[in-house]
């Protein structure tokens, strides 16, 4: 693979997995090491943009369950030369909990789009016949009345599935994922299709999006203790925060509780239960947002603003 | 999670956002237990409704059940449509899913009944004319100009994500019922003319036509020297006939057997297993001899007459 000279590895050893040093650095590939990779001759199964350490860059794929369901994924690093080496047990725990999706949208470009290295990268997906569209296909107006992550997949699809497309498809797909900050499968397009010649990976907007959400995670986990040290300060049991955090996380939660406390309140005879009815009848008189079932740090960061009033309430319960 | 939801709008949405999920991770028969939960509880927004019926008519069409996927794409509303259909389909697509469903697998009634002259669907025609003129010449027996519709959109379908592996099926499907109905009034016909009409060779016709004929969809026989295809006509007087003897002497035996076990019983004609035995072994009593056969006698002249 020649990439240029953005890519250049800083004390690289010739030859050498990038991984090796991205690795002893504990962290992805960052910019310094490749920022911007072009590859326009595919030759190698290593790659400058192959998945890094990546221990602390993404909180998100780093979940307890990514070794579990890595064993049937689609980017396992036996399937995928490029991420085969000392790197392979990382990109499983990167990619864990992505296996799912990453097996319903296998990244397959077609035999005669690659070259043999690209090919091999696909795990011998090249069997697939070569689609060709009409002379008045165009991608872009194909594309246009679709939104959201089905344009990223219906592209991976094309790319798939017709030779001519591929080179753009691919591309577009990548350049549609830069609006979003799913990281994760722009890291998995990058890693699948390593070998495809003419592709412009963009690897500084990824550590980039990777360290924003990193930064953005610490200072809600600084937040967090900071508003843990208040509590001890107004001396509101620690136990009643934590659930006082996930209740407002989880509004649905707290509406059932509400409902099940305004219930059994003449049965509580005791002061800790009665402070308990009492916060979470005091956060009932809050606007709360109608949130779905996910978590995202929106709603972490109103929970939070709602946790400052409610220890402010509570300063003034009695007991 | 469905703990946690006290309300039937919270089981919607919960029930709206797993089969959302399906869609993206095409477990499809997932997707379809999620949306019939959603369309069971009360209240259901009509948009709603709308989108969870083109998210069960893709699953449907992922498990090759076209007629059901038509049908359900048939049911769908543009005006009610909610904005955030664009995620997982267009509406150009129902338009061309569902157009190409019906034509592969609806009837002439139905086709007429339910795309055609269904002021609903008409509205998602309007949107592809191309695709209002394709379900129109099919409906109107104009093959040739059908055909070329029908090779001009393939292609470009191939890339679909969602029908790009059904499309060569549902085009077979399609080109295989415009065959048949071409054919059916004819006793024979000009195998030339009909590859003009369809706008294809000679020999790829006649080997659609052999597939036609393998499969029984069509009942008749090629004549390659002179590129004719002619009907098989059965003789129907002949075959009426043959069956309505072949009931007779059915009945005939059956009565029969039945005279034969009345009478034996009657005579107590039995037969006893020995004891400790397997059965049939010994034990043939003519208990009544006499009466057994003038029985028997007297059934064979019920047969004669």
């Amino acid at each position: 693979m020649d990439v240029d000279a953005q890519s250049a590895h800083a004390g690289g050893v010739a030859g050498a997995p990038p991984s090796a040093e991205a690795g002893a650095s504990g962290s992805i590939p960052s910019s310094a090491h490749a920022s911007s990779v072009t590859i326009s001759h595919a030759s190698t199964g290593a790659h400058a943009s192959g998945g890094g350490k990546g221990a602390s860059s993404n909180a998100m794929d780093t979940d307890s369950h990514a070794e579990k369901h890595a064993a049937g994924s689609s980017t396992d690093a036996s399937s995928h030369p490029a991420q085969s080496g000392s790197n392979g047990n990382a990109n499983k725990k990167l990619y864990g909990a992505f296996s799912r999706y990453a097996a319903a949208h296998p990244i397959a470009p077609i035999s005669s789009a690659t070259s043999s290295a690209a090919s091999a990268v696909v795990g011998g997906h090249g069997s697939k016949i070569d689609v060709k569209p009409s002379e008045s296909f165009d991608l872009k107006s194909f594309l246009a009345p679709y939104e959201g992550i089905t344009i990223v997949d219906r592209l991976i699809y094309i790319g798939g599935r017709c030779s001519s497309l591929a080179g753009r498809a691919y591309q577009m797909a990548l350049d549609e994922l830069k609006t979003t900050e799913n990281t994760t499968l722009y890291r998995h397009l990058v890693e699948a299709l390593s070998g495809f010649p003419g592709l412009h990976f963009d690897m500084q907007w990824m550590d980039m999006k990777n360290a924003q959400a990193a930064q953005h995670f610490e200072r809600l986990e600084l937040e967090l203790s900071s508003y843990k040290a208040n509590l001890i300060k107004v001396r509101i049991p620690l136990p009643l925060l934590y659930e006082a955090v996930f209740l407002v996380t989880f509004p649905m939660i707290l509406c059932m509780l509400l409902h099940f406390d305004s219930r059994c309140q003449p049965k509580c005879v005791n002061e800790p239960r009665k402070l308990t009815i009492s916060l979470r009848l005091r956060l009932s008189g809050l606007s709360l947002p109608r949130t779905t079932f996910g978590w995202h740090p929106e709603s972490l960061e109103t929970s939070i603003s709602l946790v400052e009033i409610m220890v402010q309430h509570c300063g003034r319960i009695p007991g | 999670m469905r703990d946690y939801c006290s309300a039937p709008a919270h089981h919607t949405d919960m029930n709206v956002c797993q089969a959302r999920t399906c869609l993206a991770l095409q477990s499809f028969s997932q997707l379809l237990t999620h949306v019939a939960r959603a369309e069971q509880q009360p209240d259901l927004d009509v948009g709603l409704a709308n989108q969870l019926k083109c998210w069960a008519a893709l699953s449907y069409l992922s498990e090759r059940k076209y007629k059901v996927a038509a049908r359900r794409f048939l049911e769908v509303r543009l005006d009610k449509l909610p904005a955030s259909i664009n995620q997982s389909i267009a509406v150009n697509d129902i338009a061309k899913y569902a157009t190409l469903l019906a034509l592969a697998e609806f009837d002439r009634t139905e086709l007429k009944t339910k795309v055609l002259s269904n002021p609903d669907f008409t509205l998602f025609l309007e949107k592809e004319p191309l695709m209002l003129d394709f379900a129109k010449s099919f409906y109107e027996s104009q093959y040739g100009k059908c055909m070329s519709i029908l090779n001009q959109i393939v292609p470009d379908l191939r890339l679909d994500l969602r029908i790009g592996d059904h499309i060569d099926t549902l085009a077979n499907h399609i080109r295989a019922r415009a065959l048949i109905q071409y054919f059916t009034p004819f006793s024979s016909v000009d195998m030339v003319e009909m590859a003009k009409a369809f706008d294809t060779s000679v020999t790829s016709l006649e080997k659609d036509l052999a597939e036609l004929i393998v499969s029984g969809a069509i009942s008749a026989r090629i004549d390659s020297h002179n590129k004719r295809l002619h009907a098989t006509e059965s003789d129907q007087r002949y075959s009426t006939f043959e069956k309505s003897y072949h009931a007779g002497d059915s009945f005939r035996q059956q009565s029969m057997a039945m005279l034969l076990r009345v009478n034996l019983i009657r005579n107590n004609f039995v037969v006893k297993g020995g004891k400790g035995q397997g059965g049939g072994g010994p034990g043939f009593e003519f208990m009544d001899m006499p009466g057994f056969a003038m029985n028997l006698m007297s059934m064979r002249g019920h047969k004669g007459r």
